[in-house]
């Protein structure tokens, strides 16, 4: 009898583990919440079971609901993909407690990566650059110190409260003669708003780019990378379109930034898929965070290498080992992925609604992943990405007529969609010539 | 389909407390469901969403109304779940009776993972609160009832 793989997600990215599974041996169940019931993934799989309510705290967030789901149906794996419990320490320590395989990181390396300062001080134990910065102060604490540090990095900082994140709490710092008041701004307003008056100073990076390293650990300290992406273009801090490999790059940097991910991987004997995430500016790179986990843009460095991420993470998981090594991955071509999310295309207002009519893009060197069909339900109570347009050229220009095609060709009939924002950005010049960061959507204007 | 199977699962159904269970597979289907109590999953409105929404484009606010000499109705500009406070637990950025300036936050609607900031379109007084905190709304829907000052 096969082993059965619990796919602990749901969406795209549900499908994408199925499709994997089906090459490894594995029968997939899905779990899924009372308003996934009609789902691909669900009727694509062997078995199904509903875990809770449309809610995914009550469904795919509630613990309990998988580890019984994985128990009913006799599973051996869990596979949490991304979002959700992917990358919960906690949940990921359950699994193996109760006696399940889980696939992904360990708990210890999750728990590493999770928390922001001990990745921080461990990458820079490991002599992967991160963005200089200062020790945390609170409102009591006394600012003496702090005028060196600020000094020492240099101006314009960033001030960012401890507890805050995705662009929440963060004030930039010309000068000197404003880092007092500016610093007790943010910790009041830091206390009022998360009850913590902590706050730290970073360097502040004007116009980086969002570079980042794939890697496949085996868990014993073999670790292998399968190159480089950016994700430059970004609306609200998240990624719409991510390619592979990034351009306009020295090698010098793109060979550093490959060895210290190795490195640091080695280091933790990392198991599974994992991305090591840098901002790079002025010829230098820092790295910001990383995510323990398969990924959204996975495809764009399975397009350039050949290597069918997903499928390699079930054989590790399987197998305890690595089938490839290092010099069979070979880059070839260029690849670009375009998110298409229920959303507002100018003002990015999410969009739920009724998929009255599907067509997907299609010829050689085009890729859709996506769980849509026509007659879906595209609710409000998920994330709004709808799927992905891929395009593999054997040059970056390739991709890009590709790209621009397949865009032309897609039909969401009934959606409101980001489509025509892509179409908008795949003909604008800084992009085609690859002369772009992370500040590209307000710095251009197409609507 | 193997009885003991079935038996097994009900042992396990009861000893874990569920109130539902589906499990779909080639053999067949099984549904187990507890005869009484409160769900432990909630199964109310709020989960069932509309069959069809209204989806066309729209700008960052959708203007209020007038209604009939009851005040100015704030609609929502988007499907989703709406919260009368920024987390659970605190207390509502508004009640009835509260006076309001123009630009004041009045509620929250959440829509895949995205919270949109409902705020007064106009200074007034909040005259009715149309629905329950948790509950979704539609497009359009009216939520709040302001009376002009």
């Amino acid at each position: 009898m096969k082993d059965k793989i619990l796919i602990a997600n749901r969406g795209e990215i549900a499908l994408r583990i199925l499709r994997a599974a089906r090459l490894t041996n594995l029968s997939p169940v899905m779990i899924h919440s009372q308003a996934d019931r009609m789902s691909l993934p669900v009727r694509s799989a062997d078995e199904s079971v509903c875990v809770g309510p449309g809610q995914s705290n009550k469904s795919y967030m509630n613990p309990q609901a998988l580890i019984e789901a994985a128990r009913i149906t006799k599973a051996r794996y869990i596979h949490p993909g991304y979002g959700f419990l992917s990358e919960n320490a906690n949940f990921a320590d359950l699994v193996e407690k109760e006696g399940f395989i889980f696939i992904g990181a360990r708990a210890d390396s999750i728990d590493l990566m999770g928390n922001k300062s001990k990745a921080r001080a461990f990458m820079m134990s490991q002599g992967v650059p991160c963005i200089p910065g200062t020790a945390a102060v609170g409102i009591e604490d006394d600012l003496t110190p702090i005028y060196e540090q600020a000094d020492r990095i240099g101006y314009p900082l960033l001030i960012k409260a401890s507890a805050g994140g995705g662009g929440k709490g963060m004030q930039i710092v010309y000068d000197r003669a404003e880092l007092l008041s500016q610093i007790r701004a943010v910790q009041h307003h830091a206390l009022q708003a998360f009850h913590d008056s902590q706050v730290y100073l970073e360097k502040y990076l004007s116009h980086p780019r969002h570079l980042e390293v794939q890697v496949l650990g085996d868990g014993h300290g073999q670790v292998l990378h399968i190159g480089l992406r950016e994700c430059s273009i970004q609306r609200r801090y998240q990624k719409i379109i991510e390619e592979a490999q990034p351009v306009n790059l020295p090698d010098h940097i793109r060979e550093k930034m490959l060895s210290v991910a190795l490195h640091a991987c080695r280091q933790i004997a990392y198991r599974g898929l994992g991305t090591l995430e840098f901002l790079y500016q002025d010829s230098e790179f820092y790295f910001i965070e990383m995510n323990t986990r398969v990924q959204v843009e996975h495809p764009v460095s399975e397009m350039i290498s050949q290597c069918d991420l997903v499928k390699l993470q079930l054989q590790v998981a399987q197998n305890e080992r690595i089938p490839i090594k290092q010099e069979d991955i070979h880059f070839q071509g260029h690849s670009i992925e375009c998110r298409i999310n229920a959303e507002h295309p100018a003002t990015y207002m999410p969009m739920p609604g009724k998929l009255k009519m599907l067509h997907a893009p299609g010829g050689f060197g085009v890729r859709f992943d996506s769980h849509l069909y026509t007659g879906a339900e595209i609710t409000p109570l998920y994330d709004s990405m709808i799927g992905k347009i891929i395009t593999y050229g054997s040059c970056r220009y390739e991709a890009i007529l590709k790209m621009r095609q397949a865009l032309s060709e897609c039909v969401f009939d009934g959606l409101t969609t980001n489509q025509t924002l892509h179409q908008k950005i795949l003909e604008e010049d800084d992009f085609v010539n690859g002369q772009y960061d992370t500040t590209y959507l307000n710095t251009h204007s197409f609507f | 389909m193997d009885i003991k199977y079935v038996e097994q699962l009900i042992v396990l159904f009861k000893q874990f407390g569920l109130q539902e269970l589906h499990i779909e597979s080639p053999q067949g289907k099984i549904i187990c469901k507890a005869p009484s109590g409160e769900p432990i999953f909630q199964t109310a409105k709020n989960d069932c969403l509309p069959k069809e929404y209204y989806c066309a484009p729209i700008e960052n606010t959708t203007p209020p109304t007038q209604t009939e000499n009851i005040g100015l109705a704030v609609r929502s500009p988007l499907v989703g779940t709406f919260y009368r406070a920024t987390e659970p637990g605190a207390t509502p950025l508004c009640t009835v009776g509260q006076k309001v300036s123009e630009g004041d936050p009045l509620g929250l609607i959440e829509s895949m993972k995205v919270l949109t900031l409902i705020t007064a379109p106009i200074s007034g007084t909040v005259e009715s609160i149309l629905i329950e905190n948790a509950q979704g709304v539609e497009w359009d829907q009216a939520l709040i009832i302001l009376k002009p000052l």
